[in-house]
């Protein structure tokens, strides 16, 4: 499966470097909150990025910080090798899509794609070209005359999108730019946000509290909580090796269960879960005890094989999802498991239930 | 869409409308007519009228000659209204553009400080404006708080003469009428969506340019009614004219008052409140026009 991964795998240059950048607020209690804490990041030119978490987890910061509409209190953005610090938001070489749009009610749709043109003193009859084509892009070629409040809402998406690319900037921003529209427009959306950066080739640097959003969009996901960045990598990455707790957790789903070190030698870790089972994993662990995470398509019915682990628990709930059935546990240490079983399998409520997996499904995670 | 001919002429509810409606009658729209009545007729000799049907006031409004009275073309009182139009408007245009920077302001603030800062501005009209013109008269007078500020800072050895000078009225009106400028303004731009300015910088547009192309045609309506609610009661003052420019210049609003008690022309004083009020109605129109563009971009 790792062998097989898609072409974006190659190094691309970065276009946006974050370098430990912090950025505390005010809340109107008078309390500081520490939107970021030392954050540094590498953006890569020409790929689909996103920001990844849950709300309040400074993903949103970032990207205003970027965009300049936000200053770091400590840090630099650098773009494209460029320091940004006290560059406004208009000399800047990013566009926005925001989540609320933020087009000119009174314009039209054209006159909002055109604006940052004319802003730029590009000639005229070059404007109306280069608006037609973004418009085309969009797929809205023949809504240059509408105005913008006759326009539902996910075209006006798409109005927010023209606007942005027309300029071709060197990043463009998207702050939630799915959170307005239904669920079949934002699936739309998805596949239309992913064309469009591809015939592009500009960096796409996107924020979302959807995991499924994140891993089906990008070529890169940062998984930030809290101020910090939790992980950053590839989709497959993410989901199959999450680094941390918060990063199994936030992204999929996962069952997560202490192991206690047994020994250390050379690389490689001996240790030892609760029930009691052994597994040496390729890993250094320097504390004693360290939090194992399996995904849930990764359990089976506790077979033969002698590098399984295996883990008892009382059935929580089970739930058929059609083709699988899912099933929530407490382990005996009680800690809560998830797992997804082939077919119809309904342990009843309060049922014991045996889980099983192979050793190497099992990851040890960094906290 | 079709337009007010689809709408019924009487709608449920409209019998809310009634009080209003009647105290519209009887107080503007029957003195209204009597004043429209009284410029139609003939002069009385010692005030009042003679009902006796005539145009001649309108025709000394507009100036056309009259050569029973012996009377060339003349254009005086259209220049009167001229100048005192001229006079209103700079002090609207004045208005703007202190009372802008006081709206977005107070439109910044939280909610609390909001309505402090409003009750602060509207603090004025709980004087009367006959008290309010007196005390520009004492500020502004050669012995009054400027000149003795000025002499007393050594600025200036000899007093300035600031009262009674077309400056002064405008000065004097402006202070009067700038609240009717930050309110409507206030109200437009509170209603201004900020992240519309964010999107404009991210698009590449600084400061100057997000004003001119956003913020002012998305607080036009807010504008349009500042400036005809300043330049209206400007425009028919009969204080600041009399009081603070010393009577110098004859004005719209001293006008009609002379016709009224000086000359006991009657007609002729109702010609010129009828001229008036046509223009400002114009006014009104004029702002209920781009009220109504506007609306089409509310989102």
């Amino acid at each position: 499966m790792s062998e097989s991964r898609s072409p974006v795998q190659e190094p691309a240059p970065t276009i946006v470097q974050v370098s430990a950048v912090s950025k505390q607020f005010r809340a109107p209690d008078g309390q500081w909150f520490q939107a970021l804490k030392n954050v540094s990041l590498n953006i890569p030119a020409g790929r689909f990025t996103t920001l990844l978490g849950p709300s309040g987890c400074g993903k949103t910061t970032l990207l205003r910080l970027i965009g300049g509409f936000e200053e770091p209190d400590a840090g630099v953005v650098l773009i494209d090798g460029v320091s940004m610090d006290g560059v406004p938001a208009n000399k800047r070489p990013t566009n926005t899509v925001f989540q609320h749009y933020g087009l000119f009610p009174h314009m039209t749709v054209a006159s909002n794609v055109a604006y940052g043109l004319e802003i730029a003193g590009v000639d005229r009859r070059e404007i109306q070209r280069r608006v037609q084509q973004a418009l085309e892009m969009v797929r809205l070629p023949e809504h240059g005359n509408r105005k913008v409040v006759q326009m539902s809402g996910g075209q006006q998406q798409r109005v927010a999108l023209a606007r942005a690319i027309v300029l071709q900037p060197k990043v463009l921003l998207l702050d939630e730019p799915m959170a307005a529209l239904d669920r079949k427009l934002r699936k739309e959306m998805q596949s239309e946000l992913k064309r469009l950066q591809h015939e592009l080739g500009i960096a796409f640097l996107c924020v979302t509290h959807d995991q499924e959003e994140a891993l089906s969009m990008s070529d890169l996901v940062v998984v930030m909580n809290q101020g910090c960045v939790e992980q950053i990598g590839v989709p497959e990455e993410i989901y199959e090796r999450p680094r941390t707790q918060f990063a199994a957790r936030f992204v999929g789903e996962a069952s997560l269960f202490k192991a206690r070190v047994m020994q250390r030698n050379s690389g490689r870790t001996t240790l030892e879960t609760i029930n009691g089972q052994r597994l040496n994993v390729d890993q250094v662990c320097s504390r004693d005890e360290v939090m194992l995470c399996v995904r849930p398509e990764k359990w089976h019915a506790p077979g033969s094989e002698a590098d399984e682990i295996q883990v008892t628990g009382l059935v929580q709930e089970s739930t058929y999802l059609g083709g699988v059935t899912q099933i929530a546990a407490l382990s005996s240490s009680g800690e809560s498991l998830i797992a997804h079983l082939p077919g119809r399998f309904a342990p009843a409520k309060g049922e014991p239930v045996t889980l099983a997996c192979a050793m190497q499904a099992a990851l040890v995670l960094a906290d | 869409m079709s337009k007010s001919d689809s709408i019924p002429f009487w709608r449920p509810g409209m019998a809310k409308m009634l009080p209003g409606f009647f105290i519209f009658l009887t107080l503007f729209v029957v003195p209204a007519l009597i004043v429209l009545a009284y410029s139609l007729m003939t002069r009385g000799d010692y005030g009042g009228v003679i009902w006796q049907f005539d145009i001649d006031a309108y025709a000394r409004v507009f100036g056309f000659p009259n050569e029973a009275e012996m009377r060339g073309w003349d254009f005086i009182y259209l220049g009167i209204f001229a100048k005192s139009a001229g006079i209103a408007l700079i002090t609207a245009l004045l208005a703007l553009l202190t009372g802008y920077p006081v709206a977005w302001y107070i439109a910044r603030q939280n909610d609390k400080k909001k309505f402090v800062l409003l009750f602060l501005v509207t603090l004025p009209f709980f004087a009367n404006a006959l008290v309010r013109v007196y005390a520009w008269m004492l500020i502004l007078r050669t012995d009054g708080l400027i000149n003795n500020l000025f002499m007393s800072l050594g600025l200036i050895t000899q007093p300035l003469t600031l009262l009674y000078t077309p400056g002064a009225v405008v000065v004097a009106m402006l202070y009067q009428y700038l609240p009717f400028m930050v309110l409507p303004l206030f109200a437009s731009i509170e209603k201004l969506d900020v992240r519309l300015i964010e999107a404009s910088q991210d698009l590449g547009a600084g400061a100057w340019r997000t004003f001119q192309k956003v913020i002012l045609p998305l607080t036009k309506p807010g504008i349009a009614a500042g400036m005809v609610l300043v330049f209206v009661p400007s425009f028919g003052n009969f204080l600041a004219p009399t009081l603070i420019g010393g009577g110098k210049d004859l004005q719209v609003g001293p006008l009609m008052a002379q016709a009224f008690v000086a000359a006991r022309d009657w007609p002729f004083g109702s010609a010129v409140a009828m001229v008036l009020s046509t223009l400002v109605l114009l006014c009104l129109l004029f702002m209920a026009r781009i009220e109504r563009s506007a609306q089409g971009a509310q989102p």
